[in-house]
């Protein structure tokens, strides 16, 4: 099977093994709980929902959803600040996208394992961590930011909005990861622990990963 | 207490302890000083020497800095503030005694003929000198341990020269055993503030030591009470920090994020008056101001300015010292003759010790009894003086909206008379009358707190003040309920009962001996605390350094208290709750943190669910909203 082939059965088991809570309750629970931590920011309380928001306080954003389904979404951004509208998406499953018309439901083939870590690597950055369809936050009006360079601070630019992601989920932790500019250290370290556990799951056969183990809870 | 590694490091000013602390949040502030300590601590001629500063100038910090650098050497440290079992003179002596016991045994050295004996002191009963040092030196766990402890601190209050006497023997054997001369720490003498008993207690244990070679720390107010320690004793003075310094310190404090806040460094400095802890207590109420409560940065700044004054400056009535604050506002200095002179010292005395003046720095060779010094920014930004400098737009824009909203000291603007003197008065009348319109719904001290007890990379020390008890069991039970959503915060309720006849500071001393960074100690202050009660617990301030704490006082009572806690208050953020408790809480929201807990826990009774259970059955009960 050629790389291509493989990559799109990982990214098919990505998204239904992590990405589709049901219910959702916990998951969002959790990734409201957790921003905070990976972010080395103090915490702010935070209830989460199927429609809600929340506040990147050093981007003076705030990010409101509204999750009808995992496939019916929209989001938008928002200037904390004055109210005024950024950006916003919808999804809509009514209509068809190219994604939607191409689905893997094969395993990924036993015989080129060794392959697997790679993959998983390849798609994770496209999924999470540089989507080939981006927007950076300059590009929405927003003000740019410039965290501190001598303690590995990153700056807004490095912030890639993806475009065309259909699983609100993915939409979520994808904004995650974007808006953790502390360090690249941290932004590092997750990719090699989200490589290491999505390799794992997929290598063991796993049905799920948990919302825990997703966003490294430590409970 | 764990820290962030690139992030956000915010909290009320507690000193630095721990390796990563000092990695990522020390600054050099004073090199000079640190030095010099350098060299005393390694230098066994050095006689002793105090080492004073005011309140949160960062004395522990630097002693700690220097101190970790000495880590294996012979040294003894004597806790005066946390440790003794009563601030009497018995009590203080034991505590000598018993640490001095511990060196020696350490190194063998012979204990017999002293000139005490195990027998003098039957409440204890041991017939080993480690078994009687270790229980000298050591928190009781219950009340009878106290009580015999305190039977013991009797004995040696009638013989307390002797005691100190054996205490020398102690020290000569243990020179000649180590052939080096020991070296005594002793901690928390700036917590007795001078002209209390306890401090007239303490006298004689302090000339005791100060011949030997001894590091005295001492608030800023003891360094011109050099009588009490002996004659011509070298001291070494912590000022005030420097602007670029306190800057540094800043953008520690903020890691990466840092130059997002930038703009705000410095009026923090400013009106910080050069003080580390008032520096970031400002840091901490503007962060939250901008983060939280979305307030721009004129009005973080101004709110923060109002949230610090009201929490750390009290001034009773009456014993304001407004003719030594005209003179430092026309000169820039104190007079040190001030702290002796039997008119001017009570007042000069307690300018200092309570923060409202800031001695910035040692007077220079040329004027050797002039303190270069200033009132603190937080009283002084409020009044108009006639001719000061003129306000940077800036800075006029933050007082005008503090004016606006008639809630921050430097919106008081208050005038100055005929004679330039301010209307001092009005002054303190109006920082008390903004607080009282300060009240916050239970959720509002969520927001508020929430840093801090949902966070375990910072422990704060809250106390939450109310007109009507009502059922504050439940408004705890969802405090540490909503906690449990964020990680598992065991809680332990204490309440502690004062009031002549009653211990509770010993009670309160028993229930932290098993100190645990993790748990929610509740604590909740009944009963009419004494006096000295409540110095008791102004001296012990540093043993709830790195606890998270909720404390629950009435509040007329709480008014009372803080007039003796110009220590205490320091560690402490003060929250008002409202009648209207819990507005803005539905039982589908509690219902929903009920059902997270216990989806993500693997224990089907926590901490969390029960707590939120009770919450949810009292709102029930009492047709809360739904």
């Amino acid at each position: 099977m050629n790389d291509n082939k493989r990559r799109a059965i990982v990214w098919d088991t990505i998204e239904r093994l992590a990405f589709r809570p049901n219910p959702p309750e916990s998951w969002l629970g959790i990734y409201a709980k957790t921003l905070h931590r990976f972010w080395d920011v103090d915490p702010m309380r935070d209830r989460f929902a199927l429609d809600d928001n929340f506040i990147v306080t050093f981007l003076n954003l705030k990010c409101s959803h509204f999750i009808e389904s995992v496939s019916k979404y929209s989001i938008s951004f928002v200037h904390d600040s004055s109210d005024y509208m950024h950006w916003q998406t919808h999804v809509d499953p009514g209509f068809h996208s190219k994604a939607s018309l191409q689905t893997y439901v094969a395993n990924y083939p036993r015989q080129q394992m060794d392959e697997l870590r790679r993959d998983v690597e390849a798609v994770l950055i496209g999924m999470l961590f540089h989507p080939r369809c981006h927007a950076h936050l300059e590009d929405l009006g927003v003000r740019h930011v410039q965290l501190d360079q001598d303690r590995g601070g990153l700056s807004s630019y490095e912030v890639r909005i993806g475009g065309g992601i259909e699983n609100p989920y993915v939409f979520l932790f994808h904004l995650r990861y974007q808006f953790c500019l502390v360090s690249d250290q941290v932004r590092q370290t997750e990719r090699q622990r989200l490589i290491d556990l999505f390799e794992r799951s997929i290598r063991g056969g796993e049905q799920n990963v948990n919302a825990r183990d997703l966003f490294n809870f430590q409970w | 207490m764990k820290r962030r590694e690139y992030g956000i490091n915010l909290d009320d000013g507690v000193a630095l302890s721990t390796e990563e602390e000092f990695r990522l949040l020390y600054v050099p502030c004073n090199p000079d000083e640190t030095a010099c300590l350098q060299g005393w601590f390694a230098d066994d001629t050095q006689g002793s020497l105090l080492l004073g500063g005011q309140i949160g100038s960062g004395k522990t910090t630097l002693f700690k800095e220097v101190s970790r650098s000495f880590i294996d050497a012979q040294v003894i440290t004597v806790r005066f503030d946390t440790d003794p079992i009563e601030p009497t003179e018995g009590g203080f002596c034991m505590l000598l005694l018993g640490r001095t016991l511990q060196a020696c045994l350490k190194v063998g050295v012979e204990i017999d003929g002293c000139g005490i004996v195990l027998s003098d002191f039957p409440s204890i009963d041991t017939d080993t000198w480690h078994a009687f040092a270790d229980k000298t030196t050591s928190w009781p766990l219950n009340l009878q341990e106290a009580g015999r402890l305190r039977d013991v601190c009797a004995v040696m209050s009638e013989s307390a020269g002797l005691v100190r006497k054996a205490c020398g023997q102690l020290l000569d054997r243990l020179r000649y055993t180590t052939s080096r001369e020991p070296t005594i720490i002793a901690e928390g003498i700036d917590k007795f503030n001078p002209g209390t008993p306890e401090y007239f207690s303490l006298k004689d244990t302090l000339t005791f030591l100060a011949k030997r070679k001894t590091l005295l720390e001492v608030n800023a107010v003891h360094l011109f009470k050099e009588q009490d320690f002996r004659p011509g004793i070298r001291k070494l003075f912590i000022g005030g920090i420097g602007k670029e310094m306190l800057v540094e310190m800043l953008q520690k404090r903020l890691g990466s994020y840092a130059s997002v806040y930038q703009d705000a460094f410095p009026f923090i400095v400013d009106y910080s008056g050069g003080n580390a802890r008032q520096a970031l207590r400002l840091l901490n109420a503007y962060y939250f101001r901008r983060s939280q409560r979305k307030n721009d940065h004129t009005a973080a700044i101004a709110l923060a300015c109002h949230q610090v004054g009201r929490d750390l400056l009290n001034v009773p009535y009456g014993r304001f010292p407004t003719d030594i604050f005209d003179v430092v506002k026309r000169d820039g200095y104190m007079e040190g003759a001030l702290f002796t002179d039997r008119e001017g010292a009570p007042g000069a005395n307690d300018a200092v010790y309570h923060n409202w003046l800031f001695v910035q720095d040692e007077p220079d060779s040329a004027t050797p009894t002039k303190w270069p010094a200033i009132i603190n920014p937080l009283i002084d930004e409020a009044i108009e003086w006639a001719a000061v400098a003129p306000r940077t737009p800036e800075e006029e824009a933050i007082r005008k909206w503090a004016q606006d909203h008639d809630i921050s000291p430097l919106g008081l603007n208050l005038p100055v008379d005929d004679k330039g003197k301010p209307a001092w008065d009005k002054f303190w009348e109006e920082i008390e009358s903004s607080a009282e319109e300060e009240t916050l719904n239970i959720l509002g001290v969520l927001e508020e707190i929430g840093a801090g007890l949902v966070g375990i990379e910072r422990q704060d020390r809250i106390i939450i003040t109310y007109q009507d008890r009502k059922n504050l069991e439940a408004v705890r039970d969802f405090l540490v309920g909503e906690a449990n959503t964020y990680s598992l915060f065991p809680c332990e309720e204490i309440t502690l009962g004062g009031g002549e006849g009653r211990e509770p500071v010993i009670e309160l001393l028993a229930r932290l001996a098993d100190r645990d960074p993790n748990r929610i100690y509740s604590i909740e202050l009944t009963g009419k605390w004494t006096e000295a009660q409540l110095r008791d617990l102004e001296h012990r301030r540093n043993i709830f350094g790195n606890l998270q704490m909720l404390w629950w006082i009435q509040q007329d009572d709480l008014k009372r208290y803080l007039r003796y806690w110009p220590q205490l208050r320091q560690f402490f953020r003060i929250y008002r709750l409202e009648d209207e408790l819990w507005r803005g809480i539905t039982m589908e929201e509690i219902q929903a943190d009920i059902d997270f807990i216990k989806d993500i826990s693997e224990q089907p009774d926590s901490e969390g669910v029960r707590r939120l259970s009770t919450v949810l059955a009292y709102l029930k009960e009492s047709g809360g909203k739904s």
